[in-house]
């Protein structure tokens, strides 16, 4: 058995946040922190180094696009996964242009965020 | 290794046969070179023993002739001993094969000669040369010049005997050594061509192989092409590809150029292709999400949300200078090679019959839920009563379009077309609210309000009327909708049960109690609106026996009182207790047909009655008259005022009243059918409308009545 690799979450809201770690396989991913915000995300992504990460881009204090340009500068290969309602595809495709891997719009069913994270770590070495 | 040489083994084989041959022969070359170079050695040392015999013989001459001469004699010696010891040593070299000096005094290496007519000139010469060279060694080795001469004379005479012998061998020698030689070059040449026609057909096999490799390769490429270009043909989807520069490539299905209008799109920029057909803001998204798919980390199963053409409407122009629009569907696909994305492949689909569709599902799904508001809206309705009152909103659209469609650029026939229209609408709406059509009754308070506005508009234009004739539209398709459904209703009804009450009745059956329902009805909603409260009584209305004329108008004028009533003379609750009255007021409405025939409607009320001062205030505010007149004006005079179009002593402008058109369309009608109408009102208890109608004013309606009857 492998070991699971590290999952921060980052979505200023509780529920969602909840969703994402009962959608996560819990034999692919162990959950280890997660924040409200885009400054928090900062502080636990330098202090958990977690191998994925989940992030909103409507959040309070610092939003998904900036929070993902600090987290790239810190660690380029970081794999991040956009967690986002779509609104504006143009923000959507800005954040993939700072550096995260994927997109999975809200709403999403837990199978779709399962498949969408497996898809994140396919190549992962 | 050599199963991995796979389709490759016939040209490394072919080129390996080409090397081996062309070595052979090279080597062959080298071999038969170096022989002919010693064969040329051969030949040239051969001539030369041919002229050393006869310099020999000259030697011989000469040291006789330099008898006396001592220093002659040691020169012509000394060639002697020269020529003799070249040609020994060479013969020898010849016969048993070793070293002698060429003619620079090198040393030269010769083979035995092995031909037979060599062997044969050799050992012959060697016969003749044995006396021949002991005689020339005794000149040589002779010390005194009687020794000399004696030795001398013995060699001259052998060289005289022998000489011409021993030249002809050295020549049969020279000959037989050239004959080798030419031998050999000739084998050679044999060699040479051999080989270079080898190397020749070597070679055509190679070619003639490859030739057909190619045409074979050629063929395969081909029919692949063609494969695709019947794939392209043949697909319903616009298909290319995009590189890195998002430039699309050589290929393209046959449908894409369909999709855009015949254009050729190999080579353009993708933003060539879409840019004058989507918003710019679009594109700039389409691109910049095409170069993601070209980052390698980005996952592109997890992009797809965020493409901005997944269905987008563009507007193509067509041959007639017009524009087609569409609904299109882009795809994008990575097309990688050895791991490296090359490519985007872009599939484009037509998806208008789609959308279409979908549109089409959602509009009637909307009218399904218009309908079923509608049929809610119509429910309470009597049946009967419905039908009076689509047929009456059929006759008014009839009347309102009527005058829409008067010509008139004046401006007092456009304000008086903008109040024939408005009086219609408005009763319109009266009825539609006794009847609790509310969708009715809002369309034509809508329809009012823009009426009101052009109404109050400086000046007025033909257009000004489109508006309205929009509203009449969009009313005349609600009522189409309604009848439609009102139709349905019945049918199914009377299919159920063909004695139900609620069957539609025909234009000629009698009314039933049911019918004046609606005017109780409306008298609750008034007082309601109004926060008043009021009870209406009808009286005989069930009774009169009426054609469907007269009913129309009774309905109408009831309508009107009514609503007067509540609105103008019944008291708010606590002002009635505070009179001393009951706080619901009592509206009693009768209709009755008179001893002499007339049919006689009147609306009595329990309330304050007409308010005199108040028509008096209001016919100052209109500034018609100036105010000696109206201070003047007697109870009678105040109350023809009511009935003048416009006038009204409503505060407020509502739903049911403040419009002033309610007592004008009352005294337009009554006159239509020469009726006489009362008002009697005493100021604080009551007031009292009685219209009156000839016997006949119904009389040709009553015919057809009585007619249809028998029918």
């Amino acid at each position: 058995m492998t070991v699971p690799l590290k999952m921060l979450i980052v979505d200023d809201s509780n529920i969602i946040r909840r969703k994402i770690e009962r959608g996560s396989d819990g034999e692919m991913f162990k959950v280890v922190g997660s924040a409200d915000s885009g400054v928090a995300a900062i502080e636990k992504f330098k202090a958990l180094k977690p191998d994925v990460v989940t992030m909103d881009l409507t959040m309070p204090k610092m939003d998904g696009i900036e929070c993902i340009s600090n987290l790239i500068s810190i660690d380029p290969k970081a794999r991040i996964l956009v967690v986002s309602a779509l609104s504006d595809k143009a923000t959507g495709i800005e954040a993939l242009e700072k550096g995260a891997r994927g997109f999975l719009c809200k709403p999403f069913d837990e199978k779709k965020l399962s498949d969408a994270l497996k898809e994140l770590v396919q190549d992962y070495v | 290794m050599w199963s991995a040489l796979g389709k490759y083994k016939a040209i490394v084989v072919s080129i390996a046969l080409f090397l081996i041959l062309d070595a052979s022969v090279l080597s062959l070359n080298f071999f038969i070179s170096f022989k002919i170079a010693d064969d040329a050695v051969g030949v040239n040392l051969a001539g030369r023993q041919r002229m050393l015999t006869q310099r020999t013989v000259k030697s011989l001459y000469d040291l006789r002739l330099a008898e006396g001469d001592t220093v002659k004699q040691e020169t012509a010696l000394n060639e002697l001993k020269t020529t003799y010891n070249l040609f020994n040593t060479t013969l020898t070299a010849f016969d048993k094969g070793g070293e002698t000096k060429n003619a620079n005094g090198e040393t030269v290496v010769l083979k035995r000669v092995n031909s037979d007519a060599g062997r044969v000139a050799i050992d012959e010469a060697k016969i003749i040369w044995q006396p021949y060279s002991d005689a020339i060694a005794k000149v040589i080795a002779a010390s005194g010049t009687a020794a000399m001469a004696q030795s001398l004379n013995s060699a001259i005479v052998i060289a005289g005997d022998k000489n011409l012998l021993l030249l002809k061998l050295m020549n049969d020698l020279t000959v037989n050594l050239e004959q080798v030689a030419t031998h050999q070059a000739t084998v050679l040449r044999y060699i040479q061509t051999g080989g270079i026609t080898l190397a020749i057909i070597n070679f055509l096999i190679i070619l003639f192989h490859f030739i057909g490799e190619l045409r074979q390769n050629d063929k395969f490429l081909e029919d692949a092409r063609k494969e695709t270009t019947d794939i392209l043909d043949t697909v319903n989807e616009g298909l290319f590809l995009l590189d890195k520069d998002l430039v699309i490539g050589e290929q393209q299905s046959s449908q894409l150029a369909e999709i855009f209008g015949g254009k050729d799109a190999r080579g353009l920029k993708f933003s060539d292709l879409i840019g004058d057909l989507v918003k710019p803001k679009d594109l700039e998204t389409a691109q910049r999400f095409v170069n993601l798919l070209f980052r390698p980390d980005v996952k592109g199963n997890l992009i797809s949300d965020l493409n901005p053409l997944n269905q987008v409407e563009i507007n193509i122009p067509d041959e007639d200078g017009g524009y087609i629009t569409r609904h299109l569907s882009f795809e994008f696909s990575r097309v990688s090679k050895d791991g490296e994305l090359k490519n985007v492949l872009v599939t484009v689909n037509d998806i208008t019959e789609q959308v279409m569709l979908a549109r089409e599902l959602e509009e009637t799904k909307e009218k399904g839920e218009q309908q079923l508001e509608m049929l809610t809206s119509i429910l309470h309705a009597n049946p009967g009563v419905l039908k009076r009152f689509i047929q009456n909103a059929f006759d008014a659209y009839g009347r309102i379009n009527k005058i829409l469609k008067e010509q008139s650029k004046s401006p007092a026939v456009m304000q008086r077309k903008l109040n024939d229209i408005f009086i219609e609408v408005h009763n319109f709406k009266g009825e539609a609210s006794a009847l609790e059509l509310d969708n009715f009754a809002e369309y034509a308070h809508v329809f009012e309000d823009d009426i009101q506005a052009l109404k109050q508009q400086s000046k007025l234009a033909g257009n000004d009327f489109l508006k309205l004739a929009v509203h009449l539209e969009s009313l005349i398709r609600y009522t189409e909708s309604i009848k439609e459904l009102a139709d349905k209703l019945a049918s199914f009804a009377f299919n159920q049960d063909p004695s139900s009450s609620v069957r539609s009745p025909t234009n000629h059956e009698n009314v039933t109690s049911s019918d004046w329902k609606h005017l109780t009805k409306l008298c609750e909603n008034v007082s309601q609106r109004d926060k008043k409260q009021a009870q209406l009584v009808l009286t005989g209305f069930d009774e009169a026996k009426i054609n469907d004329d007269a009913q129309k108008l009774v309905n109408e004028l009831s309508i009107q009182f009514i609503r007067n009533a509540v609105v103008h003379s019944i008291e708010h609750p606590e002002f009635r207790k505070a009179r001393g009255k009951h706080e619901t007021g009592r509206i009693d409405a009768r209709l009755s047909r008179l001893p002499t025939g007339e049919l006689e409607l009147s609306v009595h009320d329990d309330g304050c009655g007409i308010n005199y001062e108040k028509i008096r205030s209001k016919a100052l505010m209109i500034g018609k008259w100036d105010k000696a007149e109206v201070e003047k004006f007697t109870h009678q005079q105040l109350l023809s005022l009511i009935f003048l179009p416009g006038f009204s002593t409503a505060d407020n402008q509502n739903e049911d009243a403040g419009r002033g058109v309610g007592m004008d369309i009352i005294k337009k009608r009554i006159d239509q059918y020469q009726g006489k109408i009362k008002v009697s009102s005493s100021s604080g208890k009551h007031c009292q409308f009685t219209v009156t109608f000839p016997a006949d004013a119904f009389a040709q309606n009553e015919i057809d009545t009585q007619q249809g009857k028998v029918a």
